[in-house]
């Protein structure tokens, strides 16, 4: 419910940020190009960023340098107060929770309890207090039923949800999704979303999505896009969808309700400038319909 | 390949299921062992009947263990017209150059027939009634002593639990690579052997590259989740033994005295 008051009043910008990044460049040795060249960004606390940017466009990388999985070449970071170096790494790891693309290959454990596990185990957890917080952790994302399944009888949403899982019982501030829904299908990929977006109210988390899907970002508060490493634009959802066209170029889609406005407007209906909503856009049609 | 019940394990809550699985990989090589011992038919007797006791135990269908001794049978067949044909001792009953058919022999050849399939059927019992997942367990506990000749055990249990938790990951990939390797016209099991030692490339080298990839994922996976490999970690699995522990083991220590005060002078 938080999530959606704070949706609509837009005033995420005054919280104080949990994620700054100043003049970043990252530079793998087998590439010419920089996978990050000069990106400066800041992401407020308490809210969900969407990153996106076409294939190649340094998304990941931008994620796995917060992580310290990458080392950066140049510029500064700051993850919950506390600068991303060699000395600050293994605190922000517990601050920071990152789930990755491929529900497979982040499969730790041989059994979805083991794998929840594997988090605390790693913080030294004593064997009580992790009982109750890998319990705690399935209940919160509707796995406990499947506590004691291997991965191999687990549907790919069904993967993500005990990846969340085990991110949410180390208890972090912030939970980056890298793609995490790119390989689900439909269902899944809603499910996982709702999961998270409820969680995001509970736990009172920062939200940073890397993500294709353009529906996924046009329910963040937030959203950069990227392209060959360069921060192209920042601002909200109707904002940035608004720029249509350009987003077109830039290698990307625009969202349903985007794409509908283009045809309607190509079939000779004019709709109001900027980015509508599925709720606006169908209050439009509403207006339409009894106007003609 | 489902035919096959080496490595097979069928879960089940039985007596057998439950018992601490360091226990119980301990008490079959030990039992292993103790078959050798048995040298006359009240001493088979008592390790034949025991086996069946725990067999029973196990409540698992028959049909199983038959399996298990299946792809053994020739092997065991072999081994017994070896010994009945070779073996010369007590009345010999026909002779022909170096074969004999001695009283010696045939019973010989008994033993060894029954020493077989009750070692057989133990083993398979112990891999029917352990989850993988067990037995790495057990055998991560069971190396504990090696810490203090500095053998990484830690480190070895977590490669081995990873490495039996993508053995199903693998299979399907292979599986996977193999159909659209012959949706692409690659012919797998025809043709002469080099022919077919050809045809596996196409499958040996994506799935060696996609392991590649599995593992760089799995290590950021890890290690944004805090896995180091020089630090102390306390673990979410605990092996606990219980009072049908202790009494697997009298009743093992049981079978011992029996085998050995039956057994010849």
């Amino acid at each position: 419910m938080l999530y959606h008051q704070k949706e609509g009043e837009g005033q995420m910008t005054e919280e104080a940020p949990i994620i700054t990044m100043e003049n970043v460049t990252v530079r793998y040795a087998e590439q010419e190009q920089p996978a990050l060249d000069g990106i400066s960004l800041t992401i407020p606390a308490h809210s969900w960023t969407a990153l996106i940017g076409h294939n190649g466009s340094g998304k990941s990388t931008l994620i796995k340098a917060l992580d310290g999985l990458v080392t950066i070449d140049g510029g500064t970071m700051t993850v919950a107060g506390l600068t991303v170096n060699e000395e600050n790494i293994w605190q922000i790891r517990r601050r920071l929770g990152v789930v990755f693309q491929n529900p497979e290959n982040q499969f730790v454990g041989a059994t979805v309890a083991d794998d929840v596990a594997f988090g605390l185990e790693n913080a030294q957890v004593p064997r009580p207090a992790m009982v109750d917080r890998v319990a705690a952790a399935l209940e919160q994302v509707g796995m406990t039923a499947y506590a004691e399944r291997e991965p191999a009888h687990l549907s790919g949403g069904q993967k993500q949800r005990v990846a969340i899982a085990g991110i949410l019982a180390l208890a972090p501030d912030i939970i980056a999704l890298d793609e995490a829904t790119s390989m689900l299908d439909p269902e899944g990929r809603a499910s996982v979303l709702r999961t998270i977006r409820t969680l995001k109210a509970q736990e009172n988390l920062t939200i940073l999505s890397v993500t294709h899907d353009l529906e996924e970002a046009a329910a963040a508060d937030h959203v950069i896009v990227i392209d060959n490493g360069h921060l192209v634009a920042s601002g909200t959802p109707p904002e940035i969808f608004a720029q249509g066209a350009a987003l077109i170029d830039m290698g990307l889609s625009v969202p349903f309700t985007e794409q509908l406005k283009t045809d309607l407007e190509a079939g000779g209906i004019t709709l109001p400038a900027g980015y509508l909503n599925e709720e606006e856009m169908a209050a439009q049609l509403w207006k339409l319909y009894s106007t003609m | 390949m489902n035919k096959l019940m080496i490595g097979r394990y069928l879960p089940g809550d039985s007596l057998v299921h439950k018992m601490d699985p360091r226990g119980k990989i301990v008490l079959v090589f030990y039992f292993i062992w103790l078959v050798f011992f048995a040298d006359n038919v009240w001493s088979y007797l008592t390790v034949g009947l025991f086996t069946l006791l725990a067999v029973l135990l196990t409540r698992i269908k028959l049909i199983y263990f038959w399996r298990g001794i299946q792809p053994a049978i020739f092997l065991i067949l072999f081994t017994v017209l070896i010994q009945v044909f070779f073996t010369r001792g007590g009345q010999v009953y026909w002779a022909w150059g170096p074969f004999a058919l001695s009283s010696a022999g045939v019973v010989n050849a008994w033993f060894i027939f029954f020493r077989l399939v009750i070692i057989i059927a133990m083993s398979t019992l112990l891999t029917l009634t352990t989850s993988p997942l067990d037995i790495s367990g057990a055998l991560s506990s069971l190396m504990t002593p090696l810490k203090w000749v500095h053998v990484p055990v830690d480190i070895i249990a977590l490669m081995l639990s990873i490495a039996l938790r993508f053995v199903p990951t693998l299979m399907d990939e292979t599986v996977r690579i193999m159909n659209a390797q012959r949706a692409r016209g690659v012919d797998f099991g025809s043709g002469s052997l080099a022919q077919q030692i050809k045809a596996i490339v196409p499958i040996l080298i994506p799935l060696f590259v996609s392991a590649m990839h599995h593992a760089e994922d799995l290590d950021d996976a890890m290690t944004a989740r805090g896995y180091r490999t020089d630090a102390p970690r306390t673990a979410f699995r605990v092996i606990q033994w219980h009072q049908r522990d202790t009494l697997s083991v009298v009743a093992f220590a049981a079978l011992t005295a029996v085998v050995f005060l039956v057994r010849m002078p």
